[in-house]
């Protein structure tokens, strides 16, 4: 028999143990190493007001990402591995969602803006679907627009020349208020991506 | 079930398949590479990356240091780590291979990065590639040029 008594050392015994759980996870740093910056929350409003500019040389405000479901990634054209196999990767959902794919906006934002010009996005970008927009700017508005977005991203040195940069590697979901919708992750199976997609570009349809 | 078991057996076959028709082995005394590749790359890219598993075949050890390649200014090793969502990738001096022990450098993981690409790389064609092991020696290899798409987890063993 469950007693109040007891009901209540139960629930007192609990709450000790998430806090301790929660006090060794901070202490360990686990939750730095997890999340370098805050992990964004479900419907927290990530496109605050912003000016970059796109690979053909056209401003883009959040004005431009608004009113439509919006695929985000951050990355560099300098970067050898995830940023070619995502791009591609998203290249390939696109072609499998069809004329579904015309409801998402789908950017690539470089956090490399010393090295991707308009010019050098531009080029990049030619070997991937067109519907893919570039975005850079100067050093002071990607920063604004990765922070509202909580991506990471660090300058790092190399020995003998050179610098290449740490990123966030997930790709941002967004509704068409340009709240927080999710996260596909790198290499993320195709199945999984479309259909989370998918339901995205529902989610943006007008209602009926 | 059947059907999904069927799938697997295919992917099996062809993924054994592709690496009888790609997949090149290399030697030398005391050195062993299987199956390197890399991808192709987008337009304007500078840089690649190469995969490949380098077996020590002799009985001292092996310590490959680098690398040259023709379509590229300089190959250096890199270690590459994905932790809470965040890459990272950082040079690494050099890789020791005890004699008998195998390392594979893989996608996601330790690879060869090709700085300052003076080309663009395209599927299925082979590009030249030496590695160059402390102490002076040299292997020279082709790396097999794949899709763009695809990474960690596509590549069977050879």
């Amino acid at each position: 028999m469950t007693t109040p008594m007891r009901t209540v050392r139960i629930i007192a015994l609990t709450a000790v143990s998430v806090l301790i759980a929660l006090a060794l996870v901070a202490r360990l740093g686990v939750w730095d190493a997890m999340f370098p910056s805050p992990p964004p929350s479900y419907g927290a409003v990530m496109v605050k007001p912003f000016t970059l500019v796109d690979q053909r040389g056209q401003k883009v405000t959040e004005h431009d990402m608004l009113g439509r479901p919006a695929v985000v990634f951050f990355g560099f054209t300098y970067c050898p591995e995830v940023c070619p196999t995502t791009l591609a990767d998203i290249t390939s959902w696109i072609g499998e969602l069809g004329p579904e794919a015309n409801r998402l906006g789908f950017y690539f934002v470089t956090v490399d803006p010393g090295r991707d010009t308009p010019e050098e996005l531009n080029k990049y970008l030619s070997s991937f679907d067109p519907r893919i927009r570039g975005l850079t700017g100067t050093a002071a508005d990607i920063d604004a627009v990765a922070k509202a977005f909580g991506i990471y991203y660090k300058r790092i040195e190399i020995e003998g020349g050179g610098y290449t940069m740490d990123h966030t590697s997930s790709i941002l979901l967004l509704d068409a208020s340009g709240r927080f919708a999710g996260t596909i992750t790198y290499q993320e199976a195709k199945d999984v991506a479309v259909a989370k997609l998918k339901r995205l570009a529902e989610q943006g349809a007008p209602a009926a | 079930m059947k059907f999904g078991f069927g799938l697997v057996l295919t992917l099996v076959a062809l993924i054994g398949a592709s690496g009888v028709l790609f997949a090149r082995d290399y030697s030398a005394p005391g050195v062993k590479v299987a199956n390197p590749w890399t991808r192709a790359t987008p337009a304007g890219a500078t840089t690649a990356v190469a995969y490949l598993k380098i077996t020590n075949t002799g009985s001292t050890p092996l310590r490959l240091v680098g690398g040259s390649t023709p379509v590229a200014q300089r190959v250096e090793i890199h270690s590459m780590s994905m932790e809470g969502g965040v890459m990272r990738m950082r040079p690494v001096p050099g890789l020791d291979i005890a004699p008998g022990a195998t390392v594979e450098l893989k996608a996601g993981g330790l690879h060869l990065m090709l700085i300052g690409l003076n080309r663009q790389l395209t599927q299925q064609e082979q590009v030249p590639l030496t590695l160059i092991f402390a102490g002076g020696r040299q292997l020279a290899i082709e790396l097999h040029v794949e899709g763009m798409g695809g990474g960690m987890g596509s590549h069977g063993e050879p």
